[in-house]
């Protein structure tokens, strides 16, 4: 088990292809990081410059205060799990798992120890003797995580290991992997895409875009504090509606103002850096959950409601989706309660904003007013 | 010259640990069936593979005798031995514990079990060897579906090659992965030409563009993960028969020697997708050096900063959207007008302008192959 420190971390090409900016993180020992962000944002790139299969341009990279730079990826021990990762198709399942160790010359007792404790954690021990082709695809990836497990590594990384599955398979396999993490008590990198394994997986997020952090912050905080439109944007589904809007004081209260409406907003965003920036314009972000068209809400908050009309009804079960224009040019969507919404495609429904849960951002830089 | 014999001491003690793990086979089978103790020594006594694995490592006293004598069987000490000669010379020494004749008959079983195994080994070898040449073109074009056939293999087969280049201590790791990773010697040959080099000659099916960088990704993360080896892969076009494999293994080298030059930050290079790269890599370096000098007048390359390079860079990658590039940068659209005019001071050329882009594009690549060239001619590494 180990922490990690990585400082001023600068990954550049020839050419001046810059695939990381200036990263600098500390990774706790029995943390579970991910790295997330859209394709080409540099977080493998990251991954593989810890493993030391990519050269640092500038930085260090420190494995429990020892620096690593140098030292050849055999030697961090460090183990890593990919997304094409394929296994050995004419070896049993123990083979497979014994075949990193033979190559490494491990005692053939200890090879079996530790395959036989790596089974049984991931629940594989009555597989040991199949081949690949009789496993499903689950118990595949289980191989290929105990594949990892038997090297008894200081850091786990992991490079998209579940975008290969289907979306059932990689649900499960989610669970497991956050259960390994319980039961190994390991230090884990993952890297994803996929924003929904990020927010379930980890118990800190890195969000990446083209080379540089853009915030790293529990689920929760980059969920309801994201610093920038962009990790506004990218952390959740349906994502945050943003809308060209114009702060207006008066008094003591504060408005946004877009397309002839106008909401007020709550308490806690009548702060200098809001109430200067009067007869300004700003991105104002609501997340869909934030919209609702519960009649009693309107009712009582008629100061944060508008009318709308419904273009989409998506209706999934637990919630629903409407998706509605204001004033026939501004796309929103709301994510609704099923038990209480009666909108109807083509009807002009009013929709309310919890005002109390809003995000404003400069319009120049992207970055969140309210820090 | 022909590719006849294993390359490198290192790949020499392989086939020896492959002959070993044979033999040993050969002994976990052999206990299955017989209540005797059968083993193999080494032509110095060394009980290289036994039935009873705590005799491996052994030197057996009688072994010098035991070569000595004419005979090809001889007992003494409670053991019966008879020598395994394969070609003109005794490699190994078989051995049972008994002297009766079932024993004997038992050991001569055994005996033959083994050489046929070896045999069947030193077929394996031949393969390879024969692909080995094929790939080098040291093979006579006539000859090659004549041996194909003598190996058992299909000659009209449509093929792709694959190379794999990692560092020379990398080599016998990757080779051990990779057959074991491909381990369909009928539809996937794994051969390697040299510490650093590693072949796999594929059988190919029809969905091309998608399989071949599945396999090659496939390839990369087996490496990474299992051994944690760096490896670029080179993959060339189809090869119709055979015989065309050799153009396939020239076309997937070059693949990754244009590709090392020109696109440094990838891993898998296909000789299909090289561009403008193949292009250049072809031009003389004298044409190249005039055509440099024609579109940068003198240092005006040299003298742009890396700031500058890499917003050139980012407004290429955008297609030459300013609006675009500056928002990827973190920059003011005004910054990224500043650093243009500034390049266009500079070089005369005005990025925004799409022939004045593609024209600093390709001097850009240009100089790059120059520059590569002349650090590989002073004995850098980039060469592949």
């Amino acid at each position: 088990m180990a922490s990690l420190s990585l400082q001023h971390v600068y990954k550049k090409y020839e050419g001046g292809v810059v695939a990381v900016s200036d990263f600098n993180l500390e990774i706790s020992d029995k943390e579970f990081i991910i790295l997330v962000g859209p394709s080409g944002c540099g977080k493998s790139t990251t991954l593989r410059m810890i493993a030391g299969l990519e050269d640092i341009s500038e930085g260090e990279i420190y494995i429990d205060d020892r620096l690593i730079n140098d030292v050849l990826p055999k030697d961090r021990d460090i183990a890593m799990v990919f997304q094409n990762y394929a296994l050995y198709p004419h070896m049993t399942v123990f083979d497979n798992m014994a075949f990193g160790l033979k190559l490494r010359k491990v005692a053939r007792d200890e090879i079996k120890r530790r395959v036989q404790e790596a089974a049984k954690i991931l629940e594989i021990e009555h597989l040991l003797d199949r081949k690949p082709k009789a496993l499903s695809g689950g118990q595949r990836q289980r191989v290929a995580l105990g594949r990892a497990i038997v090297r008894d590594p200081k850091v786990f990384l992991m490079d998209e290991p579940l975008s290969n599955l289907d979306a059932k398979l990689r649900v499960q396999m989610r669970v497991e992997i956050t259960k390994l993490h319980q039961r190994l008590q390991t230090t884990i990198i993952y890297v994803t895409h996929d924003q929904t394994e990020a927010m379930t997986m980890g118990t800190r997020i890195v969000v990446m875009k083209d080379g540089f952090i853009q915030q790293v912050d529990s689920p929760t905080e980059l969920y309801d504090n994201p610093v920038n439109t962009f990790v506004a944007g990218f952390i959740g589904m349906p994502p945050m509606n943003f809308i060209n809007a114009m702060i207006q004081v008066e008094g003591d209260d504060v408005y946004v103002a877009f397309e002839n409406t106008s909401i007020k907003l709550a308490e806690r965003y009548c702060v200098p850096e809001v109430i200067e920036r009067d007869g300004t314009e700003v991105i104002f972000g609501i997340r869909p959950e934030a919209l609702t068209d519960d009649g009693t809400y309107v009712s009582m908050h008629p100061e944060s409601a508008f009318s709308a009309d419904v273009d989409v009804v998506e209706m999934l079960g637990a919630e629903t989706y409407l998706y509605v224009t204001v004033n026939g040019s501004l796309p929103l969507t709301a994510r609704v309660d099923p038990t209480t919404s009666e909108s109807r495609v083509g009807e002009v429904v009013d929709i309310a904003v919890d005002a109390n849960r809003v995000h404003l951002f400069d319009k120049d830089t992207e970055q969140s007013i309210i820090s | 010259m022909r590719a006849n014999s294993p390359c490198g001491e290192i790949f020499d003690e392989r086939d020896k640990v492959k002959r070993m793990e044979e033999l040993k086979k050969c002994m976990r089978e052999a206990k299955k069936i017989l209540d005797l103790t059968v083993g193999v020594m080494d032509t110095s006594g060394m009980v290289v593979a036994c039935t009873d694995p705590a005799w491996e490592g052994i030197e057996d006293s009688s072994a010098r005798a035991v070569l000595l004598s004419d005979e090809l069987f001889s007992s003494t000490a409670g053991k019966t031995y008879m020598k395994i000669v394969i070609g003109d010379s005794t490699q190994y020494i078989a051995f049972i514990s008994g002297v009766d004749a079932v024993a004997r008959t038992y050991l001569e079983l055994v005996t033959q079990w083994i050489k046929a195994a070896m045999r069947e080994r030193n077929t394996d070898v031949e393969r390879e060897t024969f692909i080995k040449n094929v790939l080098l073109e040291n093979e006579l074009p006539g000859d090659i579906p004549l041996k194909a056939r003598e190996y058992k293999i299909p000659f009209a087969t449509r093929r792709i090659v694959f190379i794999v280049r990692v560092s020379k201590n990398d080599g016998v790791e990757c080779l051990e992965i990779l057959q074991n990773l491909f381990p369909d010697t009928k539809t996937q040959m794994v051969v390697a030409m040299d510490e650093e080099t590693i072949v796999l000659v594929m059988d190919l099916g029809e969905n091309l563009n998608n399989y071949l960088t599945e396999v090659s990704k496939t390839i990369l993360d087996n490496l990474n993960a299992e051994s944690m080896i760096r490896a670029h892969v080179g993959i060339g076009m189809p090869a119709q028969t055979l015989r065309d494999i050799a153009k396939s293994y020239r076309e997937a080298t070059l693949a990754l020697r244009v590709g090392s030059i020109f696109e440094s930050d990838q891993f898998i290079m296909r000789y299909d997708k090289l561009g403008l790269g193949r292009l250049i890599y072809q031009l003389p370096p004298t044409l190249c050096n005039m055509f440099l000098n024609e579109v940068f007048p003198k240092g005006a390359y040299e003298s742009l900063d890396s700031d500058t390079l890499v917003t050139i860079q980012s407004f290429f990658e955008n297609n030459l959207n300013g609006s675009e590039t500056s928002r990827k940068l973190f920059v003011h659209r005004n910054t990224l007008v500043y650093r243009l005019d500034k390049v266009q001071k500079i070089t005369g050329l005005d990025l925004r302008s799409f022939d004045d882009a593609v024209l600093f594009k390709l001097a850009a690549m240009v100089r790059t192959y120059l520059e590569k060239q002349e650090k590989s001619g002073q004995g850098g590494n980039i060469n592949w």
